[in-house]
Order: structure tokens, then C-alpha cells, then sequence
């Protein structure tokens, strides 16, 4: 499944900008020296790295703040916000970084594909309209790949043609912080000369697993991420746990210890159903409080239940302590963002009042709680993956295949391919199973470099007078005949020229046609009316044969299909659209869309 | 009796008006679902499901089924295809690599049926005879194997009508 990666580049520095009021200079220090510093900080000369005494006296209305991971991810919240605008599938990998699949129509992956510039770009306003931070977005057909894109795009940084060319360190900043071993095995690696990612493929993945264990295989999980996505597990398989508390909770780390025994329940049920996850959904219901007002301007304090959730991608096999911190970090952020806006909602003089009362506390907080775990790979599969190059889904399929042809003999199986050609009729090639696609040589030749380079020379005419509409669903092998007539009921010819002699309305089916059409459940009428006509194409075929041996001409028509009686009650069936050629003096219908 | 009262129910303004408000809803709800991925597969898979009875196009109808499903590129075994158009299955999305057409001889059907649900994620079983017995056994095995079973015709008692994709529908009555 293709996946779109949002990047928002110094998100430390992005959160804090989000934090403090707008244009303070502020910095976060960590041991006495700057770790990141807002514009306006930089702007008075306040650098990375300084000694926090010289960043206050460069500025000495310098907002310090002590670095916090709970606020980078607060604040990450109002990105996941904007991005739930556009998808609802959005998840966070660490804050700063999000994923999401894209969506299904998207089918073309390269840059200049509208459709998907048109997306990504709505991805970028959206997230700039509610934060002003600049988000860099690419697309690719595996997590790997669409970050190899993010960084060839991100500017300063050398462009890598391919992902085997991508260097392993690259990869540090996909995978969260909290797991050190994984950038520590890369920096080892890139020590040993390993440095991109073809040479970890060479060297093998059972030397890495054997030296480094369970990040190797997490690396190997990233590499191969696109084929493990599609290997999805069954129903019974949907893990979850649930809390529900007593007294409405507005500080998630009273019930820390609740969680992560109950986390540490979901892991063992996890492992006791030998699967991995890929992603961890958490589902809250949150109440708050609302005011109304009655026709006598009385207020009231009504409660109310919302449900809120979100998702976290997880790339290796996760732990309770992982688990709980980011559902600690989830709930953090859901009940500052809610207060806040129960505070800009409510008068201000009855939010104090409530806000200082015990009444308020019974009012706001977080009632019920459920963590799952999406995305679950059979750890067997996962395995069977490492070591061939198929899933256990793969072999069943293949191993059938293999039983039925034995089964059957030579010549029942067969397996379709779609090779370059004029029309769909021709395009189709079928061999049976488990044979190789056999390339003609003329489907790879290519012109001389030297006329390649030419000016004139164009790509898109290898195929002249092609058939370029989308294809018809049915598809006539032969072509059966058919009658095209006008309106004074004289047939319609093609001139030389190919050229219609006169505007097709009507279609005669010739009992033959009628007979197969019927086998075929299309239970039409002798003549049908022709009531829209596209066309025509016309390709001329090969110039050292008779032309009217190969030459077609090709026609879309739509046409009425009227009731019969008895069907009167039934759903009316919409008109049908023809595919309709012209070869050898015939008129032939080709396909129905 | 009962083609009286479906007369009436047609001549009637205001059912007719009702009718096509609920039908629209019922729409939208399904598209709704359809689009947020409600729909999960473990709703889809163990049954026999036909194809509607509608008069269209058939074939038009598989590939657009087979092109909302919510795995994304499962194992498809078909049998007894007629006149489908393979460029329109690749254009709609359709992995042919993991696509086996088989055209066995009559008796064999059931058979290969059988090993096709037993092996294949999908399998779509096209204009083929087959007895009522083996129409059961097959809908076991495909319940035994939470796999798919697509038939073009309605196989009585048995297999259920896919209303999931709501593209075509849509064209049709919305508008």
C-alpha cells in the first residue's frame, strides 16, 4: 500500500514557536546550553550549543524553558489536527513526523501525477493554515521509499537517486528516540563500511539478525515494509484493552501504574497470539462541560461525552513502557486541548468559578479508555518472510495453483499478461502457469541513442492511432458481427478517408450474435437505437500488407436498451456503451463497458 | 395479490417520493462507510456472495468489486470467464501476477472449485453447472477457510448479495 510521509523539519524548535506567545525569543536548555532557540532568539544572536548565561545577556527578555519531550509531543497535536482535515487516517511515528496510506484513487506515485500533487499540497495548507510550520510531505509505495523522497527534498542535503543508494545514518530520525539500539547498530555499521542500504541487502539479513537481533530485524522489517503490509491477519485477531474510570480522570499520571499493568496485559496477549502490531489505536470518551442558554437568558452547565482517538505507528515489536508513555502523552494533550477550548467557550467569569470548584472536577475528564492494537502481523509470517521472499498466503496460493495444474494437465491453467499493443483486443496474452513472460524483442527496442536525443523524436506516438480510452470490461474473442444503419435504414460505410458516410442510429444484431449475446445474459433486441456516437479511431496497420486486411477503424457508441415487458418492475438498466470496429468491409462489436 | 400491491405502491406519489429520499440515504450511508473503511473485511469474508441480479454488465460489475476490496492485493482464482476484458482488470488496479484462470472440463468444476477456495484469497466462479450438494459443501468450505466465494449467478439459500460497492448504484439512481 503506497504511503504519504509528513516531515515538519526542527519540530522542537516548531513547538516551542507553538508554546510561547508569538514572536518572543524563547529557547529550550538542556544542561546549561541552548538546544534549540526560536527565530526571534537567533535573530539577537542566541545559537545552538551556547552557554545559557551568554543567551541571556545577548537577550535578556529570553524565555528559557526546560526541555520537555511531553510538550514537542502536546504540541504535535494541533499538526495531527490539521492533518485530520484531509484524512482520517492519519498516525503519529514521533512527534514531528507523521504517516498516512494514500488513498485509494491515488494510483500513479510519480511527482508530476495531479491527482496526487493535488493532495499533497492540500496536506501542506492544511497544516500551515493551523500552525504556520512548514511541513514537507512525500509519497511513496513503501515507508522506505516515500523517505527517501522527504530527504532528497529537504534542502542542503545531497539528493540520492535511488533507495539502495540512500546511507543507513539517514535513517536515524525514522525511528523514535526511544529506541536507542537501532541507531546505535546503524552508526556501528556505517563504522564497519556499511554504509547504504544495497550493502546491508549483500550482506544478508541472518549475519545482521545473529549480531544484532531485534534491531536488525525491526531494519528488516523497515526495508521490506511494502510486502509485509499486505499480509493482514483475521478477525479474531483484534487485541484490545479497555479501562473505565470510576472518577473522571484529569491527570493521566495518577492511573500510570493502571496502564501499564494493562499494557503489559495487551503485550501478553499479544504474544500468547504470536502476533506483532503495527500500530496502536487509542479511543477515549472525555467529558466536558458546555453552557446553554434558555429563552430567558439562564444559563446552564450541561455535560458532554465525546469520543476522540488516534493512532501511533510502531515499527518494532512494542514494549509496556512504550505503550504507556505514548498513551500518557495521547491523553496529555487531548485534555489540554479540551480545556482550552471549554475555556474560550465558557463565560470567562463562570470558568474561574468552576475551574476552582470541587463541581469541576466532576465535570471534566476522561471516562472511559481503550487502547488496540491494529495492523497485526502473525509473527510466523513475518518470519517466513525474512528468510524467502513469500508469505505463508503466497505459498497456499501457489502450492493450489500447482495442485490444480497437475490436476488437470497442460493447456487448462493460465495466467493473463497485458503486453503494449493498438487495441484491448490485442493486448492480451495468456500462458499457462508458472511460465515465464516471454518478451517479444520488439517490445524492448528502442531507438537508436542518436535519434532518441532527436528533437522530433516523441515517445507517446509509438502507438499511432492507438486505443486510448479506458478499456470495456467485456471483451468479444472473435468480434461478433453486427449492422450499423442511418436513419433512412441505409448501412453507414467508412470512406477512404475514414470518414462515417452518415450518422449511425441503428444497430442490428445478426441472430448469431443474438444467440451468443443471450448465452452471455445480455438479453437485447434485434435492433437497438444508437443515441450517442464517439469516434472514430483509425488505425491504419501495416503499410507493407493489403490495408484492408489489417487496417480498423473503431467506434464508441452508447445505445438504449429497452424493457421487455415482464421486466417492467425491475430496475431499469442504463444505456450500454459499445465498442464497435471496423475491419475487413464488417462491422464487428468488440466490447461492452 | 401480491403484483396489485406492487402496483400500487408505484402509483403512489408520495411512497415513491419516500422510497427514493430512503434509498438515497441508505446511499450515502454506505458510501460514508465504504469511504472511512467501516467496512472490514471480516464482514465479506466466509460467505458466498453473488453478484446482483441486475441486467448490466457482469463483468463490469466483478472489477469494480474487485477493485473495493479491502485487501489490497489478494490471490485471485477465477473459473469459467467469458469475454472478460483483462486491460479494463489491469487498468482498474487488479494484480494479474497473482491472478489464475482455470477453463477445466464440466465434471471437474466442483473440484477445482474446491481447490481454489482452499488456496486463493478471492475466487470467482463464472458460468459453471453445479449441483446443489456441491454448491453447500463449497459455501462450508468457504466458511471453514474465511476466504471469498464471488458467483455470478445467486446460488439459492446460499450465497448473499453484494451491496458494498456503491459507485455504480450511485450513477444509476442519484445522479
Amino acid at each position: 500500500m503506497a504511503v504519504i510521509l509528513v516531515l515538519i523539519p526542527e519540530w522542537e524548535t516548531c513547538s516551542l514557536v507553538l508554546e510561547v506567545p508569538p514572536g518572543t525569543p524563547a529557547v529550550i536548555v538542556e544542561k546549561g546550553r541552548v538546544k534549540t532557540a526560536t527565530l526571534r532568539a537567533q535573530r539577537n544572536g542566541v545559537e545552538k550549543g551556547m552557554k545559557l548565561n551568554y543567551a541571556q545577556y545577548l537577550c535578556p527578555e529570553l524565555l528559557v524553558m526546560p526541555a520537555d519531550e511531553n510538550r514537542t509531543q502536546r504540541a504535535f497535536n494541533f499538526v495531527m489536527e490539521a492533518l485530520e482535515e484531509v484524512t482520517p487516517f492519519a498516525q503519529v511515528i514521533r512527534p514531528g513526523l507523521a504517516l498516512l496510506p494514500a488513498p485509494k484513487e491515488i494510483k500513479n506515485l510519480s511527482n508530476q501525477a495531479k491527482p496526487l500533487a493535488d493532495f499533497l499540497n492540500q496536506i501542506v495548507d492544511s497544516i500551515a493554515l493551523s500552525t504556520q510550520a512548514e511541513a514537507y510531505v512525500a509519497a511513496g509505495e513503501t515507508c522506505l521509499e516515500a523517505w527517501v523522497k522527504l530527504n532528497n527534498y529537504l534542502p542542503e542535503q545531497p539528493h540520492y537517486p535511488t533507495v539502495e543508494s540512500f546511507p543507513l545514518l539517514g535513517l536515524t530520525e525514522l525511528f523514535p528516540k526511544s529506541a536507542p539500539e537501532i541507531a546505535k547498530m546503524l552508526q556501528e555499521l556505517t563504522y564497519l563500511g556499511v554504509e547504504t542500504i544495497a550493502e546491508v541487502q549483500t550482506l544478508g539479513w541472518d549475519t545482521l539478525q545473529t549480531r544484532f537481533g531485534l534491531a536488525a530485524h525491526q531494519l528488516k522489517q523497515l526495508v521490506a515494509n511494502g510486502n509485509i503490509a499486505t499480509t493482514t491477519s483475521k478477525a479474531e485477531l483484534e487485541l484490545s484493552i479497555e479501562m473505565e474510570f470510576p472518577v473522571l480522570l484529569q491527570d493521566p499520571l495518577l492511573v500510570v501504574g493502571q496502564i501499564l499493568d494493562q499494557a503489559q496485559q495487551l503485550i501478553q496477549k499479544m504474544q500468547a497470539k504470536q502476533v506483532s502490531a503495527q500500530a496502536i489505536n487509542i479511543q477515549a470518551q472525555l467529558q466536558i462541560p458546555r453552557e446553554i442558554t434558555d429563552e430567558i437568558d439562564r444559563t446552564y452547565l450541561e455535560t458532554q461525552l465525546i469520543q476522540i482517538e488516534r493512532s501511533w505507528a510502531l515499527f518494532n515489536l512494542p514494549n509496556a513502557t512504550d505503550i504507556t508513555t505514548r498513551i500518557e502523552w495521547q491523553l496529555q494533550a487531548w485534555l489540554q486541548q479540551y480545556q482550552n477550548q471549554t475555556a474560550r467557550q465558557l463565560n470567562s467569569a463562570n470558568y474561574q468559578t468552576y475551574y476552582e470548584s470541587e463541581f469541576y472536577t466532576q465535570i471534566f475528564g476522561i471516562k472511559q479508555l481503550k487502547v488496540t492494537a491494529t495492523g497485526l502481523i502473525p509473527i510466523g509470517e513475518t518470519i517466513q518472510k525474512l528468510w524467502g521472499n513469500k508469505t505463508a498466503s503466497d505459498l497456499r496460493a501457489v502450492r493450489a495453483a500447482e495442485k490444480i495444474q497437475q490436476k488437470l494437465g497442460d493447456g487448462k491453467t493460465h495466467q493473463i499478461s497485458i503486453t503494449p499493443g493498438w487495441d484491448p483486443l490485442s493486448r492480451v496474452k495468456t500462458r499457462a502457469w508458472g511460465e515465464k513472460i516471454r518478451k517479444t524483442p520488439w517490445e524492448e527496442w528502442t531507438p537508436h541513442r542518436k535519434w532518441r536525443n532527436h528533437p522530433n523524436y516523441q515517445t507517446t506516438q509509438t502507438w499511432q492511432g492507438s486505443f486510448n480510452l479506458p478499456a470495456p470490461s467485456t471483451v468479444f474473442q472473435p468480434s461478433l458481427a453486427v449492422q450499423l444503419s442511418d436513419a433512412l435504414a441505409q448501412p453507414v460505410e467508412v470512406t477512404e478517408t475514414g470518414l462515417l458516410t452518415a450518422v449511425p442510429t441503428h444497430l442490428h444484431l445478426s441472430a448469431k450474435t443474438r444467440a451468443y449475446l443471450q448465452n452471455q445474459r445480455f438479453h437485447w433486441p434485434k435492433t437497438l437505437c444508437v443515441t450517442a456516437v464517439i469516434g472514430p479511431w483509425i488505425h491504419l496497420g501495416k503499410w507493407w500488407e493489403n490495408e484492408r486486411k489489417t487496417g480498423k477503424v473503431w467506434l464508441k457508441i452508447t445505445v438504449e436498451i429497452p424493457l421487455e415487458p415482464a421486466d417492467a418492475y425491475t430496475e431499469s438498466v442504463p444505456p450500454q456503451q459499445l465498442l464497435i470496429v471496423y475491419e475487413q468491409r464488417q462491422w464487428r462489436l468488440g466490447g461492452i463497458w | 395479490m401480491s403484483a396489485f400491491t406492487l402496483i400500487n405502491q408505484q402509483t403512489d406519489p408520495a411512497t415513491q417520493v419516500k422510497n427514493h429520499r430512503l434509498a438515497k440515504a441508505r446511499l450515502q450511508l454506505i458510501d460514508g462507510e465504504n469511504k472511512l473503511g467501516i467496512v472490514s473485511t471480516d464482514a465479506l469474508n466466509g460467505k458466498v456472495w453473488h453478484l446482483g441480479n441486475e441486467l448490466g454488465n457482469k463483468n463490469r460489475f466483478l472489477i469494480e468489486v474487485l477493485q473495493t476490496l479491502p485487501e489490497t492485493a489478494p490471490w485471485i482464482g477465477m473459473l469459467g470467464l467469458n469475454d472478460f476484458g483483462w486491460v479494463a482488470a489491469a487498468e482498474a488496479g487488479i494484480d494479474l501476477e497473482k491472478l489464475l484462470l482455470v477453463t477445466p472440463p464440466v465434471a471437474q468444476a466442483e473440484e477445482v472449485l474446491a481447490e481454489l477456495v482452499d488456496g486463493f484469497d478471492v475466487t470467482v466462479c463464472g458460468q459453471v453447472f453445479l449441483s446443489s450438494r456441491g454448491k453447500t459443501r463449497l459455501a462450508a468450505k468457504v466458511k471453514k477457510r474465511r476466504n471469498l466465494l464471488l458467483t455470478f449467478d445467486p446460488w439459492v439459500g446460499i450465497s448473499r448479495q453484494w451491496q458494498l460497492t456503491t459507485s455504480r448504484i450511485k450513477r444509476q439512481q442519484v445522479g
